[in-house]
């Protein structure tokens, strides 16, 4: 035990004079020291052979909808810990390991580039047309406002729009007519800036129905586009 | 004339079947971008764009002022943020049963991860191994920093 203590010490002495850039600050003044040290913690020595200590970070981060994250880390020796809530964090440096709760600063500050480039969330949505036209319902036409927003903002995008009606008219007739629904939202979405390469459609007119209904019915629900966005 | 081409079908037969298959299946793609960042695959090192597939074993790296953004099959989206390496080390996911594991290893640097379809069938399907630990996912969104070891006095 007392060696262990010993040799703790020592490595806390030992980090604190490297001069090591770690987030842990064990020792306030940095002076530069000619001592060799290597400090080995697993088998990965090639990353970890230097004058350092692994010095890491984990956060939960917060999110939206009343979900709660949770992580369970396991430590080269074997502890155990289980981070679980927004902010639940924990700073591992050398053989230390602490957990902490953060907040929206600290968080910004070490991980805020890194959250930025996370790629927004994939989506389907689907758009209601009036009967035998191309033109949306009002508030179909408002929800599509947010929708063509959201695919606007994205670097790169995949969009899939298919088209379908209800079974009024032909079935001939509903083909044309799903696929100039289709073609409606893909042209309004080329108009805002997003490339036709990225933009698929398609029409299926009245033969994938939501509501299963006979011949001749006029359906709300059937008259639609739907759009996948990845 | 015939014979001679019979030959050079075989030969090119035996070209074909000989060339390693790898990493077969696209995984997942680049998102978003900002500076430079990399792929290395099989020794080679590509030049990151917006919309290029990654494979399994494909590790990426991002440079002083790089990061980017990865969407997977699953869902999942990953994001690394200047001077990091992760290795993309392996990635199973069934469409219909929403099976399988993803597993990445963290070098250095920082990374952000929103788990996807794989964690919310299975808690824990997605691991992020860094140098000092493994950590396992239940869920959704989480962030890891690792300071690469210095190595002698900077």
């Amino acid at each position: 035990m007392s060696v262990y203590k010993l040799s703790l010490a020592l490595l806390v002495t030992l980090i604190g004079l490297s001069g090591c850039a770690t987030t842990n600050t064990f020792a306030p003044e940095k002076k530069k020291s000619n001592l060799v040290f290597n400090y080995v913690a697993t088998s990965d020595g090639d990353t970890l052979t230097g004058f350092c200590p692994i010095t890491e970070v984990y956060m939960v981060m917060p999110e939206e909808g009343g979900k709660v994250g949770t992580v369970d880390v396991v430590l080269n020796d074997g502890r155990e810990v289980v981070l679980h809530g927004e902010y639940s964090a924990l700073n591992v440096a050398g053989m230390q390991a602490n957990t902490f709760t953060s907040n929206k600063n600290e968080m910004e500050k070490v991980f805020g580039e890194v959250l930025s480039a996370l790629p927004h969330a994939p989506f389907s949505a689907n758009l209601y047309f009036n009967t035998d036209t191309d033109r949306l319902t009002p508030s179909s036409a408002k929800e599509a406002e947010g929708i063509f927003t959201n695919i606007v903002q994205r670097q790169s995008v995949e969009v899939l729009i298919s088209g379908h009606t209800d079974t009024v008219g032909s079935s001939a007739s509903n083909i044309v007519l799903s696929k100039k629904r289709a073609k409606m939202v893909s042209n309004n979405l080329i108009k805002r800036g997003v490339s036709s390469k990225t933009i698929k459609i398609s029409g299926y007119g009245e033969s994938e129905l939501v509501v299963k209904t006979v011949d001749d019915v006029d359906e709300q629900k059937n008259r639609r586009v739907e759009i996948s966005v990845r | 004339m015939r014979r001679n081409t019979k030959k050079l079908m075989c030969c090119l037969s035996l070209i074909l079947l000989s060339t390693p298959v790898f990493a077969a299946d696209v995984i997942g793609q680049v998102k978003v971008l900002s500076g430079k960042a990399f792929v290395e695959r099989e020794g080679s090192h590509i030049k990151a764009k917006l919309g290029m597939a990654v494979y399994q074993m494909d590790t990426v790296v991002t440079g002083k002022k790089g990061s980017i953004g990865l969407l997977f099959n699953d869902d999942s989206r990953l994001s690394l943020g200047s001077n990091s390496t992760m290795s993309l080390e392996k990635f199973s996911f069934n469409k219909k049963t929403h099976d399988g594991n993803f597993d990445v290893a963290m070098h250095k640097g920082t990374l952000s991860v929103i788990s996807g379809k794989l964690t919310a069938r299975k808690p824990g399907s997605l691991k992020v191994r860094t140098p000092a630990a493994i950590l396992a996912v239940r869920g959704t969104e989480f962030s890891v920093k690792v300071d690469a070891p210095l190595k002698g006095e900077q």
